[in-house]
């Protein structure tokens, strides 16, 4: 790349930084809260989910009870990762989950990744059905979106239910490293909440 | 003068954001180096058996999906849309499913019906052999059974932009 294309996209990445926001609510399909990350070439949104519904999607996969707990145990988000530019004006982002650092009550902390799970499993004896399920039901450790592609997957945080937390992004766009804060991020509750 | 910057910031996010469109974005990605595509056998719900090699000299889409992807399931009744398109005009569409039974599965179809086969990749041996991090993701293969087309996510499968991608291999 040369000077000049650099310096045109950094401007670019710089105009975009502008216009980024965070906004929160209740997700639609999901009816709980939502905190989302956007600019002009990418969304990034996390979807609260309740413990049972964890407890439900992973007994329903196959894990038995004290594996259903343990997974439960974390804060769990729906994340749905979407690269919104256009084929005309297209960009390449990339991201490893890896690097993004999670802020709670001072400490950092990391996302665990598929990876750093398939070891617990393995040490527990759970089937491989179970463990393909699990893997698949990340959000994928690393990933290159091109224009329009996307992928929903979990992601896995440590910290208490109910507890709030900044979550720091870290990214590349056209290969320039780019970084972002949620601030307080907050993880539902234990509690069972009645079909309305 | 930083007001000026920022009009000029918003008027340009504006423009991007038209430019954006959804059309525009649902596309299919060209995979660099058209590598060959991984062969393999698996079994379809039904017990069928399907070799990939055997499509050879047809296009072929594959799909790699499961029952409790929210996304995989938006996307199916387009797939099927697409089937209905183009399987009389020497297309293939395999949607192999990661890591659930054949009972699992056609459960899942009396919500999703679809004709088109759906494999069985229990272990997930073939997914790896495939450039796959997440699902959904599909591929589009010319008839020499090379890589040719990639979507990560959720594509509207019967647009006609990527129906013509798919039809134009065939030549």
């Amino acid at each position: 790349m040369s000077i000049r294309s650099r310096m045109a996209l950094c401007l670019l990445l710089w105009i975009s930084s502008l216009h980024a926001e965070v906004i929160t609510g209740t997700d639609e399909m999901a009816s709980l809260p939502f905190w989302e990350w956007r600019n002009d070439y990418m969304t990034l949104r996390l979807v609260q989910r309740l413990p049972d519904q964890t407890r439900a999607y992973f007994a329903g996969r196959g894990f038995q009870g004290a594996d259903v707990e343990t997974i439960a145990g974390h804060c769990v988000f729906q994340t749905v990762y979407t690269n919104i530019s256009a084929a005309s004006h297209k960009r390449v982002i990339e991201h490893d989950i890896r690097d993004w650092r999670v802020h709670y009550q001072g400490k950092t902390l990391s996302i665990m990744p598929r990876e750093d799970w398939q070891p617990v499993w393995r040490s527990k004896g759970v089937a491989q059905a179970q463990i393909v399920a699990f893997e698949w039901s990340l959000l994928p450790t690393t990933q290159r979106f091109e224009a329009g592609d996307y992928n929903w997957g979990m992601t896995f945080v440590k910290v208490p239910h109910g507890a709030s937390f900044d979550l720091e992004l870290h990214w590349k766009v056209d290969g320039e490293p780019q970084t972002a804060r949620i601030k307080n991020v907050t993880c539902a509750k234990d509690v069972y909440i009645p079909p309305q | 003068m930083h007001h000026v910057l920022r009009a000029i910031a918003t008027l340009l996010f504006v423009v991007g954001l038209l430019g954006s469109a959804w059309a525009e974005s649902n596309v299919l990605h060209p995979v660099e180096g058209q590598p060959q595509a991984a062969d393999f056998t698996l079994n379809d719900i039904d017990d069928n058996i399907h070799r990939l090699s055997d499509y050879r000299g047809k296009v072929v889409i594959v799909n790699f999906w499961a029952t409790w992807c929210p996304p995989c399931r938006f996307e199916l009744p387009s797939m099927e849309k697409l089937w209905q398109a183009v399987q009389k005009k020497d297309v293939v569409m395999l949607a192999i499913n990661i890591g659930e039974d054949a009972d699992t599965i056609f459960t899942f179809t009396t919500d999703y019906p679809v004709t088109f086969p759906l494999l069985m990749d229990h272990d997930s041996s073939v997914i790896k052999r495939y450039p796959v991090l997440g699902v959904p993701t599909s591929f589009v293969l010319d008839p020499k059974g090379r890589i040719i087309y990639r979507a990560v996510g959720t594509r509207e499968w019967d647009d006609k932009v990527i129906i013509q991608q798919i039809l134009s291999l065939k030549k």
